[in-house]
């Protein structure tokens, strides 16, 4: 795992994100043990409330689950919430903000389209 | 309580291996001495180890080491207050220290006196008729050493509180002028009696009479009124070195 | 009843020299705090005042409800790490750590020897006879294992290297998480326990400057770069701590709500880190000099 701090966001907000960022590219399995946030504190020099902010995040987002006694552990379909999260993101964000980009070019949906037919293909 | 339990635990253990020490360096240093001159001057069939053992400077030592140990007040304030101890806990903790350790150098000192060295003091014999009880004696004897040693005690730490306020420069400003102030003081008062008189049956001479216990025959003073005046004196000086241990702080 | 530090309209002067005036600050249980502050602001001389060491010219300082001063019961739950050393110099490392029980009531002595085994320090050595850092070192065990439930560390990193500061966040975040306890850390290396100190405390020539959650004070503070003029329009009114400029561009720091005004698309708005935010509020001069 490695964090990679920048300020613009609440610390356990970036804590959170990049144990999410873990899970999704698969570091951290669905069913594994996530470090505990001792683990995660001493390794990062971060407040322990801090990292279990951000971990009670990933809890009520259905990412990670309490095992009493044992720690904290990915969910089930975990990767896949995380998918279909960051698709739903990915139009709220990202598309929204091209076809805005695009109106001001004065570039048609169709344009568009087979703008981003080229970007699949040269990203090969 | 257990607080003070724990900090008088501390200052008595060091105490006590401080003084020790202190007692076996003297030992070493009167062994040592002697047998070096006595080697030097080809005098070594003269030699005897128990000079060393029965110098008189072993009494003395005990109240050489109450001054001193007394008297340190700064570098003891650093430890307890970085150990969260208050001024008043440490106070308490010495004094009580001290005088066990007073106790202990007086029965040491009268066992000493009595087992190695046969002597018997000024002060006894002046005191020895009052009480006809043997017994008694001893521990008017003993009443004497343990309030003379604490007396010289807390003086001595009423002494070193105050200097304790003061920085390293004016430590040694006080210790060194303070003498020269008594001195000079003294000379004062002997040339003023002489003109005045002072010492001819005045309430002062009176006052100093009763202080001692003064009876008119020789080895019937009472003991029991210096002894008196010694536990008050010493109380004073105690309530002194309270007062200037309340006023500690760490210095920059 | 309020629970935890209480600091009361405290001032202290030094002959006729203000080190701290009107000084009104709590520090709660278990907490972790950042005391920040320039060099002379005065941290030094509160965390002495706090610890009974020296004594306050006017105020006071309470522990749950009751005053600090000459009180056994309070300054044993205390202990304050200082870069002047009041242990005895000719004392072994070992012995100190005995008397600390002794005096203290109690010691975690296996941590310390753990402690002593991760530092690489020699415990059989005299405390005098120590570099400067294993002094720092000595101290940081004693202050992780005694008892007290409050302690207060004065430049704890001093003299220490990189890999011996890493060794000492990662055991206080340990110890903390063991034993919730509070920490004050007064220190100039702010980047490195930005992420730890869940309050922070500013000092300037004596006086509180700030005293809020890092957390709301990140989110207070921003960074707005852009052109110069825009910029500049566009934090008029605000409280601007500090600025840099570059050619045209800009950027202004702002301390405080950015309120409802629209934002250009040519400026960015970002928050600024800790550090960034201690040095700006603590600048002498209004602003910084017009160059990067």
């Amino acid at each position: 795992m490695q964090f990679d701090f920048n300020s613009t966001d609440p610390l356990y907000r970036q804590v959170a994100a990049q144990i999410e960022d873990a899970i999704f590219s698969g570091s951290f399995s669905e069913g594994s043990q996530v470090p505990s946030t001792t683990e995660i504190s001493k390794e990062f020099h971060i407040n322990p409330a801090t990292v279990l902010k951000g971990m009670n995040l990933l809890v009520d987002q259905g990412l990670v689950e309490k095992r009493r006694g044992l720690g904290m552990f990915v969910t089930r379909g975990a990767q896949e919430t995380i998918r279909e999260d960051r698709r739903n993101q990915f139009f709220s964000n990202d598309v929204q903000k091209l076809v805005a980009e695009a109106k001001q070019l004065a570039l048609s949906a169709d344009e568009v389209l087979s703008l981003v037919k080229r970007g699949y293909e040269e990203h090969e | 309580m257990t607080r003070f339990k724990s900090v008088f635990a501390y200052t008595f253990n060091r105490m006590i291996r401080q003084l020790a020490a202190t007692f076996i360096i003297v030992l070493l240093f009167l062994v040592a001495v002697p047998l070096f001159f006595a080697v030097i001057s080809g005098t070594l069939s003269e030699y005897s180890i128990m000079d060393a053992v029965r110098s008189g400077v072993y009494p003395m030592v005990v109240g050489w080491f109450l001054i001193v140990i007394g008297a340190e007040t700064y570098p003891q304030f650093k430890m307890m207050i970085q150990n969260g101890v208050s001024r008043l806990t440490y106070w308490r903790a010495k004094v009580c220290a001290i005088l066990l350790i007073t106790f202990i150098g007086t029965i040491f000192n009268l066992v000493y006196n009595w087992v190695a060295r046969f002597s018997i003091s000024g002060i006894h014999l002046a005191y020895s008729q009052f009480f006809t009880n043997p017994a008694m004696n001893i521990l008017v004897d003993f009443g004497f050493e343990f309030l003379i040693l604490t007396a010289v005690a807390m003086t001595a730490m009423a002494v070193g509180s105050i200097l304790s306020l003061f920085s390293r420069r004016g430590q040694f400003a006080w210790i060194f002028l303070t003498p020269i102030a008594l001195i000079v003081l003294l000379i004062w008062l002997i040339n003023f009696q002489e003109r005045a008189g002072l010492l001819d049956e005045t309430w002062i001479v009176n006052f100093l009479k009763f202080l001692l216990g003064f009876r008119q025959q020789f080895g019937h003073y009472n003991p029991l009124v210096p002894e008196v005046t010694l536990v008050i004196y010493s109380g004073i000086m105690a309530a002194v070195s309270r007062f200037f241990f309340g006023q500690l702080k760490i210095k920059k | 009843m309020s629970s935890g530090i209480e600091i009361q309209h405290l001032s202290k002067q030094y002959e006729k020299k203000t080190i701290l005036h009107d000084i009104n600050l709590k520090f709660e249980p278990k907490t972790i705090y950042g005391l920040l502050g320039r060099n002379g602001a005065g941290k030094s001389t509160l965390l002495g005042l706090i610890s009974d060491r020296i004594f306050p010219t006017q105020g006071r300082i309470l522990f749950n409800a009751e005053m600090i001063h000459d009180n056994d019961q309070i300054l044993g739950q205390f202990y304050l790490m200082s870069e002047v050393d009041l242990y005895p110099n000719r004392r072994r490392v070992r012995q100190l750590f005995r008397d600390t029980e002794q005096l203290y009531g109690e010691f975690n002595r296996k941590y310390a020897d753990e402690l002593v085994k991760k530092f690489g320090l020699d415990d059989s050595s005299q405390y005098g006879k120590l570099s400067t850092g294993y002094r720092t070192i000595v101290k940081l065990i004693i202050a992780l294992c005694v008892p007290a439930t409050y302690i207060f560390l004065d430049e704890p990193v001093l003299g220490l290297d990189a890999n011996h500061r890493d060794i000492f966040y990662r055991e206080l975040v340990e110890t903390y998480t063991e034993r919730p306890r509070t920490f004050v850390i007064s220190t100039h290396l702010i980047e490195e326990i930005a992420n730890l100190i869940e309050q922070v405390v500013v000092i300037k020539s004596g006086r509180v400057l700030v005293d809020d959650s890092s957390e709301a004070l990140i989110a207070e503070s921003y960074a707005i770069t852009g052109p110069k003029n825009v910029v500049d329009s566009f934090v008029s009114g605000l409280n601007v701590i500090g600025s840099e400029t570059l050619g045209n561009l800009k950027a202004a720091y702002v301390f405080g709500a950015l309120d409802d005004r629209p934002i250009p698309d040519v400026i960015t708005i970002e928050h600024m880190d800790l550090q960034k935010l201690f040095v700006n509020l603590t600048n002498e001069e209004e602003t910084q000099n017009d160059a990067l």
